[in-house]
């Protein structure tokens, strides 16, 4: 059982290099802190700035690069073996959009309400999954046709957004960072509202790694095998898109962590859905609090959004991984 | 007996049906082979006695129950299918891929019990594949991963097992392994098997009834003495031809001489 053995390993040294970064992430910055300051100040809760920093900044910045990482990996791997196509992500299919524009609006048209830009990047999502689904839908979902469903309607949403920019140009200056997608922002409030969504989400899809497995070996055999293919596809996306969803509405449209994580997993666990999903989530954290990390510092103290840095970072090191893959074929 | 049985099925994708009201029965431990020319329907009226496909009239009867208010998982554990379209991920072993016909049988919690195993290590040898098992499908020959398919059916430990179409795209020997390999399912194990094929003369040589299909509609459905005429091969498939005697395998023998000209309006 070698295979076996070196998924887990895999598995654990993602986790022990999550575990460490929790700590780096939250030493470095703007002012260093070393690990004994960290620890004192988090268990003595004295009112030092040390403390605030901590507490008030760093932690919530670092718990959200977690979640959101762990969401949109997971987000990204479930569309893919659902759909059976490495390139459908929730930013391609339409739902980052939806989530973007309901959040564009209430930025730009009603900045009163403001704090329900979350609430609204969330119920885009969730509206946008279910209208690509009931387009594609008849007598049964085709992935093909769910993608270009999707595509179509992320084509349509990302008009509104332009709109929106073009009409409203004084306001935009204001937006840009959540077009970028950015932790700079990220506080408890963010973190205490997509906490419990993803970390269902988490657990629920981690359920459902076998049946996905199954899925994927065609609507056929599936149904032959007696899954019940529409409830378990309807599930898995509906997750995909809560998770999306949660993501959009604390960090903005950070897409590319959605696209080139789960890749990278699997060329490190394949693609057995039971070791694939736990490998995405532990990835996408550590990747993005990597990110993070490099987008406060390397030119402190001006902050680069993260979402430059995944793109600049991880768009080449993807490009290697697939050169990898051909040679081994 | 007769396990499996369509009564009245109207099926159709669009607006037109591509079966009018079939009735079909399968018997308990008999081999029937669906024949017919391509796009006759023969494959769509497999998919609704298996529930892939829902007819818009009549009905497809399990054991004598409805197939469609049965669950799903206990159909599974009586009917196994290997239809013509299958994925294939890459890193999939042989053990792996044979594992997963095991999932109608498995509890909550998805994990393969010693029972499990030892049924999965079955079918395996049945197939022949112990040498490969650890293989991925993805790089065996083609007739060695349709008896991996086979295999995942049969861990399934179904009663009836259905094939589209399971000889196409083999070479002959493959094809042969293939053919073998049901019949000793069948003569070993009792299992009652209905697939579509489209070679005539393998239907003949290893079914015990042959159902004809042109146009949607079952236009014969008896044993392979009679099925096999002059006529009947040209009401179906629009050829002439002759018909010998193969009589080490005591059974007709068609061998096509030349087709007739079609109305080209």
């Amino acid at each position: 059982m070698k295979p076996l053995k070196k998924k887990l390993i895999v598995l654990l040294t993602l986790f022990i290099l999550c575990f460490t970064f929790f700590f780096v992430s939250i030493a470095k910055g703007a002012v260093e802190i070393g690990i004994k300051e960290i620890l004192s100040s988090l268990f003595r809760r004295e009112n030092t700035a040390t403390y605030r920093i901590i507490v008030q900044i760093r932690l919530p910045r670092t718990l959200a690069a977690i979640l959101v990482g762990a969401a949109l990996a997971l987000s990204g791997a479930i569309l893919q073996g659902v759909m059976r196509n490495p390139l459908a992500t929730p930013n391609i299919i339409g739902v980052s959009s939806g989530a973007g524009l309901a959040a564009l609006s209430i930025m730009i048209l009603f900045p009163a309400y403001f704090y329900l830009v979350p609430v609204g990047a969330f119920v885009g999502a969730l509206l946008t999954t279910f209208l690509i689904y009931s387009l594609a839908w008849k007598r049964g979902i085709i992935p093909s046709r769910l993608i270009l469903a999707g595509v179509a309607v992320n084509s349509i949403l990302g008009a509104g957004n332009n709109i929106l920019l073009t009409t409203y140009p004084q306001r935009v200056s204001g937006v840009i960072n959540f077009m970028v997608g950015g932790l700079s922002g990220a506080a408890w409030k963010d973190v205490r509202m997509i906490t419990p969504y993803i970390l269902i989400s988490l657990v629920v899809s981690l359920f459902f790694t076998q049946r996905m497995n199954i899925l994927m070996l065609g609507d056929e055999i599936a149904t032959g095998l007696g899954l019940k293919v529409e409830r378990v596809r309807r599930i898995l996306i509906v997750l995909s898109s809560f998770l999306a969803g949660s993501a959009v509405s604390a960090v903005g449209l950070l897409g590319f962590v959605g696209l080139i994580v789960p890749h990278m997993a699997r060329s490190f666990v394949g693609n057995d859905n039971r070791f694939l999903f736990p490998a995405s989530i532990l990835l996408g954290s550590l990747t993005l609090m990597v990110c993070d990390l490099i987008a406060r510092t390397i030119l402190a103290p001006i902050e680069i959004p993260v979402g430059v840095i995944m793109s600049i970072i991880g768009g080449p090191f993807f490009l290697l991984i697939l050169r990898n893959q051909y040679r081994g074929h | 007996m007769v396990i499996l049985e369509g009564k009245h099925l109207t099926l159709s994708y669009a607006e037109d049906p591509v079966i009018k009201d079939a009735s079909i029965s399968i018997k308990s431990g008999e081999i029937v082979s669906i024949i017919g020319p391509n796009g006759s329907g023969k494959s769509t009226l497999l998919k609704s006695l298996c529930r892939l496909m829902k007819p818009r009239k009549g009905q497809t009867l399990l054991f004598g129950k409805d197939i469609w208010r049965e669950p799903t998982k206990e159909v599974a554990k009586k009917v196994a299918i290997l239809p013509q379209v299958k994925h294939l991920r890459a890193d999939i072993t042989v053990r792996q891929l044979v594992g997963f016909g095991r999932y109608p049988h498995m509890r909550f919690s998805h994990s393969l019990e010693k029972k499990d195993e030892e049924i999965i290590e079955e079918a395996i040898c049945t197939v022949r594949l112990e040498a490969l098992r650890d293989r991925f499908v993805g790089h065996l020959s083609g007739g060695e991963q349709q008896r991996a398919w086979i295999a995942m059916a049969l861990a399934q430990v179904p009663e009836i097992l259905l094939l589209d179409e399971p000889t196409t795209f083999l070479d002959i020997s493959h094809q042969l392994e293939i053919m073998e390999t049901i019949r000793r399912l069948n003569r070993e194990r009792n299992m009652t098997i209905l697939m579509v094929l489209h070679d005539v003369n393998q239907a003949v040589r290893f079914s015990d009834r042959i159902c004809a299909i042109k146009d949607g509609e079952i236009v014969a459905f008896t044993n392979s003495d009679e099925m096999i005429t002059k006529e009947r091969i040209r009401e179906l498939f629009g050829i002439e031809g002759r018909i010998y005697r193969d009589h080490e395998n005591d059974c007709p023998f068609f061998i096509p001489t030349h087709s007739i000209e079609r109305n080209s309006c």
